[in-house]
């Protein structure tokens, strides 16, 4: 009889590869046990993977099973190691634990490192049968329960993505898109944004979400102090570092960590950050020990990165890594058809932080507001609505109660879309014909001045008759209303 | 004064196999199974031995416990009971650190593969005495 014994070493590129059926990984060194423990699980209509030692568990990739067995005495490593780390990927992975001891201590000390159940060796058939049928069940319970609150948490944080826009709605189905996966993810967009909101969107809805979640402003930190910041230091590590101290990193352990600003890093931090996410570990500032993290990474930036990258400050390697599916988060500019729902929003989360109830905003304070440029984009939109709550005696923000710097701007119709200079005066290198360029500037006049001759012309800075003149000749009807002559 | 079952004289000796789990095993899979289990044991607990002979002669004792124990756990899973003891007598010598015991026991755990292979080796696991 020829017997082949199977190498199961870490090379073998094993891994918790997904299943439609439950999965159970074996993890124990011993041959004749691990050939019998599979035939009874498979047997039993289980899909069963093998690991033969502690190092091709921490080596395996991918989703974890739906159930483990672990033999404690895995020849020279412990069981124990096994499974604080697979329980540190997921705190609720139930385990079994097998054993040849028959000591008490053992199985009480597996019990209290959170095994969900104990069987000792030789394994009877049909105990182990019975421990992974109820350890099944109950990883499909907590599933079920993490989906809830996965859902309602969405819910919760989708919702604050507030806008019907198509540029809001293309970025809902892109976060949608990156949630379940580890893909590194860059948050392109101006300040204000909401580029945080949507990091948190992202670790919410994914597999991490038990995890922590961590922000770190990288602009906000001196360049001295960014590599303690995010990779920690060790006691004595410099000046005035009294006590061993985790950093961003490590405090992200099995969640996201949310990178911002990540254009404004030094030089030095963007060297030790890519070897971070090359190893996968980290280095604490003073220290030897290379620690390994488990982390999503999320980054955001202001800045154009590429050019960043084709000007010299940014590491292109690095880049490379951060930046796998950049999503391009809107300016509020570009999408002023969501100002009605966003003032509305804002209304009625300053409710009850407002002297009285404020229920809306007038058509033509709405108005004005869409003809401001919002650099500040919704951080300034909700600072906006905010003092006007404050200024407002009744139950409709007026003109007259919007911050005085932004009564004088010219009104535009809420919902219009507000057109790229570039595009004004020609995409690139296009030159238009001056009698383009006019006609361009008299439709815009009349738009705004919804279709007012005698107000466009004084903006055009012409005479009334001339502006009538010109629309004869460009077959522009004075009279039409906005939304025609747009 | 209920009458107590006489204490036996001597223990019984410990069985070479655990027949009840062997055919257990046959019944729940199959003879082919059993076969082909007891060939992948016999075949694993060779090398292992080897192994555990040199870590003793090393005196390298944490290879050699962790030997002795999957050795015993490989033992226990078959139903090899006497090997399983035998095992587990040298892996208790280790732990306390008696390397003349563990010598001793090696030679006596040696022996029994031999009888285990002379066993189930060459005929039908679950047919055999």
């Amino acid at each position: 009889m020829s017997v082949t014994q199977q190498s199961l070493s870490p090379s073998n590129s094993l891994d918790f590869s997904p299943t439609d059926g439950d999965v159970v990984a074996l993890v124990e060194d011993d041959i004749t046990t691990r050939r019998l423990t599979r035939t009874w699980l498979e047997g039993a209509g289980y899909v069963v993977i093998e690991f033969d030692s502690a190092e091709s568990v921490r080596a395996a990739a991918g989703p974890l099973p739906t159930v483990v067995c672990i033999d404690l005495g895995l020849g020279e490593a412990s069981g124990f190691d096994v499974m604080n780390h697979l329980r540190e990927r997921d705190p609720e992975l139930p385990t079994i634990v097998v054993t040849a001891e028959r000591e008490v201590e053992t199985a009480v000390a597996a019990m209290r490192a959170g095994a969900y159940d104990y069987l000792t060796k030789p394994v009877d058939r049909e105990r182990l049968l019975l421990s992974v049928r109820r350890a099944c069940e109950r990883r499909r319970l907590v599933n079920s329960v993490r989906n809830l609150q996965s859902a309602l948490g969405n819910g919760r944080l989708l919702d604050k993505l507030v806008g019907t826009s198509p540029a809001m709605r293309e970025l809902s189905q892109q976060v949608e898109r990156v949630m379940e996966s580890d893909v590194a993810v860059c948050l392109l967009g101006e300040s204000g944004t909401g580029k945080e909101l949507v990091a948190r969107a992202i670790h919410t809805g994914g597999p991490r979400r038990q995890g922590p979640f961590v922000a770190i402003n990288c602009a906000a930190i001196p360049a001295a102090l960014q590599e303690s910041e995010l990779f920690g230091h060790e006691r004595g590590a410099f000046t005035g570092a009294t006590q061993t101290r985790l950093g961003c990193f490590e405090r992200a352990r099995g969640g996201t960590l949310l990178l911002d600003e990540v254009g404004e890093m030094s030089a030095a931090t963007q060297a030790v950050l890519l070897r971070t996410l090359q190893e996968r570990t980290v280095r604490r500032v003073g220290g030897n020990q290379e620690i390994p993290v488990d982390v999503r990474i999320v980054c955001a930036t202001h800045r154009d990165l590429r050019g960043e990258v084709d000007a010299g400050r940014f590491r292109e390697d690095l880049y490379f890594r951060l930046v796998v599916y950049p999503i391009e988060l809107p300016a509020l500019r570009d999408r002023l058809e969501d100002l009605p729902m966003l003032v509305a929003h804002f209304l009625e989360k300053l409710q009850s932080r407002a002297p009285h109830r404020v229920r809306g905003m007038s058509q033509e304070a709405l108005e004005v507001l869409a003809g401001h440029s919002w650099p500040g984009n919704v951080r300034e939109l909700e600072n906006v609505v905010h003092r006007s709550v404050l200024s407002c005696k009744t139950e409709q923000i007026e003109r007259a109660d919007l911050p005085r710097d932004l009564q004088s701007r010219v009104p535009r119709v809420v919902g219009e879309r507000v057109e790229d200079p570039e595009d004004f005066l020609g995409r690139g290198d296009e030159v238009l014909p001056l009698r383009e360029l006019e006609h361009r500037a008299i439709k815009r006049a009349l738009r705004v001045t919804r279709g007012s001759v005698g107000r466009a012309a004084k903006l055009l800075g012409i005479g009334r008759a001339t502006l009538y003149r010109r629309l004869a000749e460009l077959e522009l009807g004075a009279s039409s209303p906005p939304g025609e002559v747009a | 004064m209920t009458d107590r079952p006489p204490v036996p004289a001597t223990l019984p000796p410990t069985p070479t196999l655990n027949k009840v789990r062997l055919d257990a095993i046959a019944r729940d899979v199959s003879h082919e199974f059993l076969n082909e289990l007891v060939a992948l044991f016999l075949a694993d607990v060779d090398q292992k031995l080897e192994r555990l002979s040199d870590d003793i002669r090393e005196r390298n004792l944490e290879r050699a416990l962790a030997s002795a124990h999957t050795l015993k756990g490989a033992a226990a899973s078959l139903g090899v009971v006497r090997f399983r003891v035998v095992a587990g007598k040298l892996e208790d010598f280790l732990e306390r650190g008696d390397w003349r015991a563990s010598d001793t026991t090696l030679v006596r755990l040696l022996r029994e593969f031999a009888h285990v292979r002379s066993v189930l080796g060459p005929q039908d696991a679950a047919a055999s005495p």
